[in-house]
């Protein structure tokens, strides 16, 4: 009896029901089942999947080798060594024949599962398949599921080392980003600074020399003022010695004032005596007048005299007033000879004073300058450095650029391995294809309605944040629902229930018939995983296609998600 | 007391005349009545005496009355005496003669007055003549004396 079943994820696979007794050729076929599985598993395959099948089909028929080692066959060989040739000489050739076709029959559909990968499909109960082999299977399956799972483990560590040497790739880019910004501002201010320091060394050279200049003018005013100070206390020495003789001469003066005094007053006794001889001649008569003119000769010379001494008074009065100014005009001489003799004094203080700051200012800018020519220097040799390090920086950059593609290619090797590990289809929410496989049988038998299939898809898609779009198309490509995360790029009128998450394609946009997903299912009659591709809003996917079929074998239906690798490995791997 | 020489004799308006100032005024006395011309005595002020009293001063070991010939005559202040003089004047009186001081600026010079320039006067004031263009007053000595 041979009853269709209706799989997703599988071929419907005809299979015979158990045969009442095993053949003696089983025992021959399972002998050689070691050796004939590497064979099915690399007869069966072409194409690029070729690696897959060679390590699903050494590692089974190293399982099922072990297994007959240890005796698993035992009840195979049992039935084939011993039973089974009792059974072929009890009950006919031809059963024992159809009982190991059958078996080798479900022996087959279970390592074309195994060898497509399907692991769940490979340990579906096989009424045929003796329980040994099935065990074998099922071992073999659970092996190649750990196997899996392991890879994906350390792939996954990987991929976090991967992530982490980016982060720190980005940083240390950053940092020598920075570095070099840095370098080169510190770079120019160290330039800035060099000119600088230059210019301040000139100003400083000219600076002392004009300081060596006032401080040699200082020189020659400070003697200059030396001189004029002893110029000046010759001058007051001189106004001194005039005031003392113009003081004596104004002794002298009192002294002609008291002779003139005793002259007048000889004059005046004169006149009155020649006044008196003058009346006692004319009391004398004629005998008195030769005395008389004698008298009146007397009287005029003392007349005389009192005019000399009246004019030589007035003369020695303005001789006196010279005096008296000459006396003044002297002491004011010596006041304003004094006067600028502290001014120069002072001036000379100021102008030593001078000269001092001068060679000080002198020095100091000598100074200044060899400092400033040193920093100068310094400036050079720490430009210089400075380029160095900005060469050692750009050879940094250069040398993380070269990471960033090591990286790159990192991150592709572990998303190869993982699409590798994914290739299997385990009985694990790890498993994109068994998960893909659940949601396709969700979506095609679980809704009633159109309504509800859209719901489905929208489900899904809340469910499985990874997911960019959902989608189930018909034999022929045709796009029977779509559920998408991206928003559309034209707002277009959702006839379908289930929000804004949705979106109704024209129709031109509904065929999909084209896609690469759906020609490898079509092709293969299997469940597809693609290989990676850049998607339209520019990040990197793979698409999960899952086919359904009738039951006469037929393809029905494909359900496919679109898989944001981004995000599935940061949310769907580590679930 | 010196005895007088000619008590009788009036002395001619021509005759020698002694000239002196007295503040801006001159005054010639008639050189026969002048005894002698000395710088001026110290003169001592007698009390209730009249103004042209100016006192007694000592002259030749006697009492000599001195005139303040200024106030005599009421000439103006003149200038600052510099050399002020007393004159000596012989002043007949009724019982014979007696010496006078009359205290003088300055005593200038004897001259001979002219008769055409004589002008009489009362008193103790002989007249006034012209020397040069200067009026001189003529005083008349014996007016002087304690009978005047």
């Amino acid at each position: 009896m041979i009853e269709p079943k209706r799989q997703i994820g599988g071929r419907t696979e005809a299979e015979p029901s158990l045969a009442p007794a095993t053949s003696g050729a089983v025992a021959l076929l399972a002998s050689a089942a070691g050796a004939g599985i590497v064979l099915l598993a690399i007869g069966a395959t072409t194409g690029p999947a070729w690696p897959l099948a060679l390590f699903v089909g050494v590692a089974a028929a190293a399982l099922l080798i072990l297994a007959g080692r240890k005796g698993m066959f035992s009840g195979v060989s049992g039935v084939s060594g011993v039973s089974g040739v009792s059974g072929v000489a009890g009950g006919g050739a031809e059963g024992v024949l159809r009982s190991v076709r059958a078996e080798h029959s479900a022996a087959r559909a279970a390592l074309r599962e195994l060898r497509a990968g399907d692991l769940v499909a490979t340990t579906e109960a096989r009424p045929h398949l003796v329980a040994r082999v099935r065990a074998a299977l099922a071992t073999a399956a659970e092996g190649l599921a750990s196997l899996a799972d392991e890879l994906r483990t350390v792939n996954g560590e990987m991929a976090s080392s991967a992530d982490g040497v980016v982060r720190m790739t980005a940083e240390l880019a950053s940092s020598s980003s920075e570095l070099s910004a840095s370098v080169a501002e510190i770079t120019a201010a160290m330039e800035e600074l060099a000119r600088t320091a230059s210019g301040i060394s000139e100003s400083a050279t000219a600076q002392a020399e004009l300081a060596s200049r006032v401080e040699l003018r200082g020189a020659t005013g400070e003697d200059a003022l030396v001189e004029a100070v002893g110029g000046v206390v010759e001058v007051e020495a001189r106004i001194a010695a005039i005031a003392e003789r113009t003081d004596a001469l104004g002794a002298r003066s009192k002294e002609i004032y008291r002779v003139l005094d005793l002259i007048a007053e000889i004059a005046q006794e004169t006149h009155v005596l020649s006044l008196n001889a003058a009346i006692e001649a004319a009391a004398a008569g004629t005998e008195g007048r030769r005395i008389a003119v004698v008298a009146e000769e007397v009287r005029r010379l003392a007349s005389r005299s009192r005019d000399s001494v009246a004019s030589v008074r007035a003369l020695l009065d303005e001789f006196s007033a010279s005096i008296r100014g000459t006396v003044v005009a002297t002491e004011e001489g010596a006041k304003e000879t004094r006067r600028v003799l502290g001014s120069a004094e002072r001036a000379a203080v100021a102008v030593a004073e001078l000269r001092a700051v001068g060679a000080e200012t002198s020095a100091r800018a000598l100074r200044i300058s060899g400092a400033t020519r040193e920093q100068d220097g310094a400036s050079d040799e720490v430009v210089a450095t400075l380029r160095d390090v900005g060469y050692v920086v750009e050879r940094t950059s250069a040398a993380l650029h070269g990471l960033e593609v090591t990286q790159t290619k990192l991150e592709r090797l572990v998303l190869g391995v993982e699409l590798l590990a994914q290739g299997l289809r385990r009985d694990s929410p790890t498993s994109l294809v068994h998960l893909a496989a659940g949601w396709g049988e969700r979506v095609a038998n679980g809704s009633p309605t159109d309504a509800e299939h859209q719901r489905v898809l929208d489900e899904l898609l809340a469910e499985a944040p990874y997911l960019d779009d959902a989608y189930l198309v018909d034999a022929k490509g045709y796009a029977l629902f779509l559920g998408s995360r991206r928003k559309p790029v034209e707002p277009r009128a959702s006839a379908a229930e289930g929000g804004g998450a949705t979106a109704s394609p024209e129709a031109g946009d509904r065929d999909l018939s084209a896609r690469p997903w759906f020609r490898a299912v079509v092709a293969r009659g299997r469940t597809v995983l693609t290989a990676p591709y850049v998607s339209v809003n520019g990040r990197t996917c793979f698409t999960v296609a899952v086919p359904a079929f009738e039951p006469n074998g037929a393809l029905r239906s494909v359900f496919g998600v679109d898989v944001d690798v981004h995000n599935w490995t940061r949310i769907g791997a580590g679930g | 007391m010196e005895p007088h020489n000619s008590p009788e004799t009036r002395p001619a308006p021509s005759a020698g005349h002694l000239l002196v100032r007295v503040g801006e005024q001159i005054c010639a006395v008639p050189v026969g009545a002048v005894r002698r011309v000395v710088r001026a005595l110290t003169v001592h002020p007698l009390p209730g005496a009249r103004a042209e009293l100016a006192g007694l001063a000592e002259f030749a070991g006697e009492p000599l009355p001195v005139l303040d010939l200024g106030r005599l005559i009421g000439a103006p202040i003149g200038p600052h005496p510099l050399f002020p003089v007393t004159v000596v004047v012989w002043s007949r009186t009724a019982d014979g003669r007696e010496a006078i001081g009359l205290a003088a600026d300055e005593a200038l010079e004897v001259v001979d007055l002219s008769a055409s320039s004589w002008l009489p006067a009362a008193g103790f004031l002989v007249g006034e003549a012209l020397v040069g263009d200067q009026v001189v007053r003529v005083l008349d000595p014996d007016q002087l004396g304690g009978g005047s």
